[in-house]
């Protein structure tokens, strides 16, 4: 087998050192029983290749048909150096820093994307990854919880319903109390009048689920002065290269997933959950979190720090259970950030609202379909004269994947049957966007 | 031995040495305007911001291509990993990351879908997903399967949360108490936790086993699940692990097994046969995806008949033309789930590896694996133990726990000693855990180290215990690393006044 | 009752009020000079300042020279 190294020979030279006979006999505290198992002996490379690309053959790739999939998860152009970059092997094949000695680059990298999501949500401090924008949206509400010592959670309609799904799955085994408003297709949902001093927290999202761009100043005051901590959720984060930062706004946690920036759909999956928050509230933070300090010749390096909040130290007294974080992603976030740059990133937030607003105004000249947010980033809702779900299957048969029915999350509000989501990027071609305006004009 | 001393002394004017880079961050490498993305220039329009333009600069950085690359790549070279050395770090399972895994990730029939496009343009990766499932199933012999997890930690959370759905729906919620062995990883009992348990821990025996008669003792109408690590983090085989689970189930508890160290046992034993009701696989260990310097990971979590009902969405479903997700709780295929506990469709990339991997080895390849793993942890038991002191006597698992009775009086600790491994070249194995041994050395060397390697390791070790036995030594091995990019780190400094961001120079640092 | 929690930097334990009675001062100082607690336990590292419900709970309790034992039996 090409990736075990012992010899034969090996083996029996080992098993007379140890002085058994053989490697069941290691095993002899086991049950007795042998399994069967209904399964194949092993390949080579080649077949598995073979085997592998048959799944990938079934699938229609973004790659190959005009998409205009978002809903929380975004494909974006990624440079060729970065994926080059996260697959060296250091980096690739290292464990969580626990030795800073010989771990400098890992740890150096993740005080780099710390500093680099704190400044993007305009936030103090940020830690080293969650597993996802859902996960982290869950510790935001209960780390508010702890934090104003309150009980009870309001999330807004405008929140990505997974983040919502996952937060009242983790919310109501710690006995807290959580309410989700309706969906807001319309974006005309009223918090302030919500807000008292029994929440510990307000969720919103910006941009919201069905891409409304919102000013939450007025929101955050309120909440100050009932002593309700703002969550605010970015599950796009190139809209932060263009729009108003949650922390300019009074956020005091930004949660939010950094897979669009850290490298392909992958069907959703790994992302990298980002989550910002007030320097006083750091003892209080879920998940790891690097600092800087000095070795004993001085030198600056970095290191792990306030451990004594997390499960290897703290046990069921801890801010959260999570151990393996998303590291090798927040790594390609980071890089990614790196090699945009201030100027590239400010840029292709740009690039992506302008190709958002041409299709818009695309889409709003065709008769029966309605943009329905006012102001957006690069997605935004729209209705159509029939079923989402129906003009989606049958623009995918046309192979152009023309957007992600509301229908799809939203199974049970009839209301929304009719709303599709539309996301534009740099990716998205005149091209693009002429064959969905056609397939939509054939489907409708 | 090689005299090091004129190397270490040795200044230099820029503090690079040789290959080994000095590296600043990337903000104090910043050339304002700089950017190593050419991005076409916006179509000028009116914007649909609504005055929500920002108004700030942000302050990242500006380079070009050339300099990211050349930072990231010295910055790679400050790490250890398995690609470079042997990484016996216990209960964390460094084993070789084949590359052809990496390569059909890639595949932009799997890596470039997205996860709401229609079911049926995504038709193998629903397969691919069932195929693993499969394998999972067939390999621990339970009926059902939630791929969804990230991570160990959150498997485990799922398993309790079935738990104690199981329990709701059996008018049992009353049932408030975890039990957990003292050798337990921390998220056992950090998962409990936030699964709203108050947790009790229970005593190991002299031989490193939970102590079932302690246990059997504690278990009653209030304890709603047994949370046992198997083979256990000493490193050893739960040898009653059949009568707990049995004792688990008359109480009217739920067995979870926590399967961190099922590489050692896969392809041997199935959980059926253990009566384990949960257990979460670390895809990540066992079937080797990266562990990328602290994630991602998979946790895929094995669940009984009694437990299937519950599970979280989503998961496919097999229908009569072709598969679809079960998306929604309360759905018609998941009347009884507990809910979601993840975005989206589960840690997909890395299932596309972690079945290249089983694909790879196969039946016979991943029981061979587990006894290479196994075979090498006691070949490292037993040459080690000519100057180390094993913790527990007898064959053990897929690791080696050894304590600090063999530095005893030497004035070395075992963090010392474990510093003076960097020096020889080899990432240290875990240290001070389980609580259980006092100063422990847990080593996991896998199945991927060849015999030269480990001959190589168990020399190195030898002749450094053999130096800490001379007496005397204990400033030598305080000084350790000496070879490193960084030398000991002032971790009290980090934590009392933590500095978690780089800030410009000029502006005052905001208060701790 | 669990009145404080220490933290160092690989370490957490709790402090609890071996009596009952009524905290009446912290020691602020702490925060700033947390190494106190080791360098001089009892004196300046001191953590509150309480008073006693019922004084006769002292003497449940022991003093230095039993502690002291106490150790030496350990060390045994």
């Amino acid at each position: 087998m090409r990736y075990l190294p012992l010899t034969d020979a090996d083996r029996s030279a080992m098993l007379s050192t140890i002085g058994v006979a053989s490697i069941d006999d290691l095993f002899a505290e086991l049950p007795k029983a042998k399994p069967v198992f209904d399964l194949p002996n092993r390949k080579t490379e080649l077949d598995v290749e073979r085997l592998i690309a048959g799944f990938a053959r079934e699938n229609l790739s973004c790659a190959d048909a005009p998409s205009f999939l978002g809903a929380g998860n975004y494909r974006h152009h990624t440079p060729a150096s970065l994926d080059h970059l996260i697959q060296r092997g250091e980096f690739l094949t290292a464990y969580t820093p626990y030795q800073p000695e010989i771990s400098q680059g890992t740890l150096q990298t993740i005080y780099e994307f710390q500093t680099q999501v704190a400044l993007i949500t305009g936030m103090e401090v940020a830690n080293a990854s969650m597993y996802d924008g859902a996960t982290a949206c869950a510790e935001a509400a209960a780390m508010a919880c702890r934090v104003t010592r309150r009980n009870q959670v309001l999330l807004s309609g405008s929140v990505h319903p997974h983040y919502r799904d996952v937060t009242e799955t983790q919310l109501k085994h710690l006995d807290l109390g959580i309410e989700c408003l309706a969906p807001d297709p319309l974006g005309v949902e009223d918090l302030i009048g919500r807000v008292d001093d029994s929440l510990a927290c307000v969720v919103v999202q910006n941009p919201g689920f069905f891409g409304h761009l919102k000013d939450y100043a007025a929101l955050s005051q309120a909440c100050q002065a009932a002593g309700v901590l703002l969550v605010v959720c970015v599950a796009e984060p190139v809209s932060l290269g263009l729009v108003t930062p949650p922390g300019a706004m009074g956020a005091d946690i930004v949660v939010g997933d950094g897979q669009s920036l850290a490298g392909p759909a992958s069907f959703g999956g790994p992302g990298v959950g980002l989550f910002a928050t007030r320097e006083k509230f750091i003892r209080q933070m879920p998940g790891r979190l690097c600092g800087e300090t000095v070795d004993e010749d001085g030198q600056r390096g970095f290191v792990l720090t306030l451990s004594t909040r997390e499960q290897h130290i703290r046990r069921e007294k801890a801010t959260s259970n999570i151990c393996t974080n998303s590291g090798l992603i927040a790594l390609a976030f980071s890089v990614h950030m790196t090699l945009l740059g201030e100027a590239g990133f400010t840029k292709l937030a740009e690039v992506n609202h302008a190709k958002a607003v041409s299709l818009a105004e695309r889409l709003d000249d065709i008769g029966g379909i309605k943009v329905l947010p006012q102001a957006f980033f690069n997605e935004f809702a729209i209705s159509l004269p029939r079923p989402a779900a129906e003009v989606a299957e049958d623009l995918a048969a046309r192979r152009i994947l023309g957007g992600v029915p509301a229908s799809r999350l939203y199974p049970t509000f009839d209301e929304l049957e009719n709303v599709l989501l539309v996301t534009a990027t740099e990716l998205t071609s005149d091209d693009d966007m002429d064959k969905l305006i056609a397939g939509l004009s054939k489907v409708l | 031995m090689t005299d090091v001393t004129a190397e270490t002394s040795k200044t230099t004017f820029t503090g690079n040495r040789g290959l080994r880079f000095e590296e600043p961050l990337i903000f104090e490498l910043d050339s304002p305007g700089a950017t190593a993305v050419d991005v076409d220039e916006p179509a000028h329009g009116k914007d649909r911001l609504g005055g929500l333009r920002r108004r700030d600069g942000i302050g990242l950085p500006g380079l070009s291509e050339p300099e990211v690359v050349r930072h990231y790549t010295r910055l790679s070279q400050k790490n250890y990993s398995i690609d470079s050395g042997f990484y016996p770090l216990g209960s964390c399972t460094m084993k070789h990351n084949p590359r052809l895994n990496e390569k059909m990730a890639r595949l932009p029939g799997l890596a470039d879908i997205h996860p709401f496009q229609p079911v049926s343009t995504v038709q193998g990766a629903l397969r691919l997903m069932d195929t693993l499932a499969n394998w999972l199933k067939e390999l621990t012999g339970l009926p059902a399967v939630a791929l969804s997890p990230a991570a160990g930690a959150h498997g485990e959370l799922c398993g309790l949360m079935a738990i104690r759905a199981a329990h709701q729906a059996n008018g049992q919620d009353s049932r408030s108490v975890v039990l957990v062995p003292e050798s337990a990883h921390g998220t056992n009992p950090a998962t409990a936790a936030i699964c709203g348990y108050s947790v009790e821990s229970i005593p190991a025996n002299a031989s490193g086993r939970v102590d079932l008669d302690a246990l059997k003792a504690r278990l009653g109408d209030d304890v709603a699940a047994v949370m046992i690590t198997n083979p256990n983090t000493c490193g050893l085989f739960e040898v009653d692990a059949r009568a707990i689970a049995d004792a688990v189930h008359a109480a009217g508890a739920y067995f979870y097994m926590d399967g961190a160290n099922f590489n050692a046992i896969v392809g041997r034993v199935t959980l059926a046969e253990l009566g384990v009701d949960a257990m979460h696989i670390n895809l990540h260990k066992t079937f080797s995806t990266p562990h990328g310097g602290g994630g991602p990971g998979a946790g895929p979590t094995v669940l009984s008949e009694a437990l299937a009902p519950f599970a979280p969405v989503p998961f496919v479903v097999h229908g009569a033309k072709e598969m679809r997700l079960a998306e929604h709780a309360d759905g018609e295929d998941a009347p009884n789930s507990f809910g979601r506990m993840k975005g989206f469709q589960g840690q997909f990339g890395v299932f596309v590896r972690a079945l290249s991997y089983m694909l790879s080895l196969g039946k016979d390849g991943l029981r061979q694996a587990s006894g290479d793993a196994v075979l090498n942890a006691n070949y490292l038991r037993v040459r080690l133990a000519e100057e180390l002191t094993p913790a527990f006597d007898g064959i053990c698992m897929h690791e080696a726990l050894f304590d600090d009775r063999f530095l005893k009086g030497t004035g070395v600790s075992t963090l010392d000693f474990a510093k003076a491994m960097i020096d020889e070249g080899f990432h240290p194995p875990t240290m001070y855990f389980p609580l259980v041994v006092h100063g422990a050395l847990l080593m996991e060397p896998t199945e991927t180290e060849s015999k030269e390697t480990l001959d190589q390791f168990c020399e190195a070790v030898l002749a450094l215990a053999r130096k800490a036995k001379q007496g005397d030594q204990a400033e030598a091995f305080l000084a350790a690393p000496e070879l490193t990019p960084r030398r000991r780190l002032d971790e009290t400094q980090a934590a009392r006044k933590p500095v978690l961001r780089w800030k410009p120079q000029d502006l005052p640092q905001a208060a701790e | 009752m669990k009145l404080l929690s220490l933290r160092s930097v690989k370490a957490a334990s709790e402090v609890y009020a071996p009596v009952s009675g009524t905290v009446t001062e912290g020691n602020g100082a702490l925060a700033d000079a947390p190494d106190t607690v080791n360098s001089d336990p009892t004196g300046g590292g001191w953590f509150f300042k309480m008073t006693l419900n019922d004084a006769g709970q002292l003497d449940e309790l022991m003093d230095q020279a039993a502690y002291d034992a106490y150790l030496k039996d350990l060390d045994a």
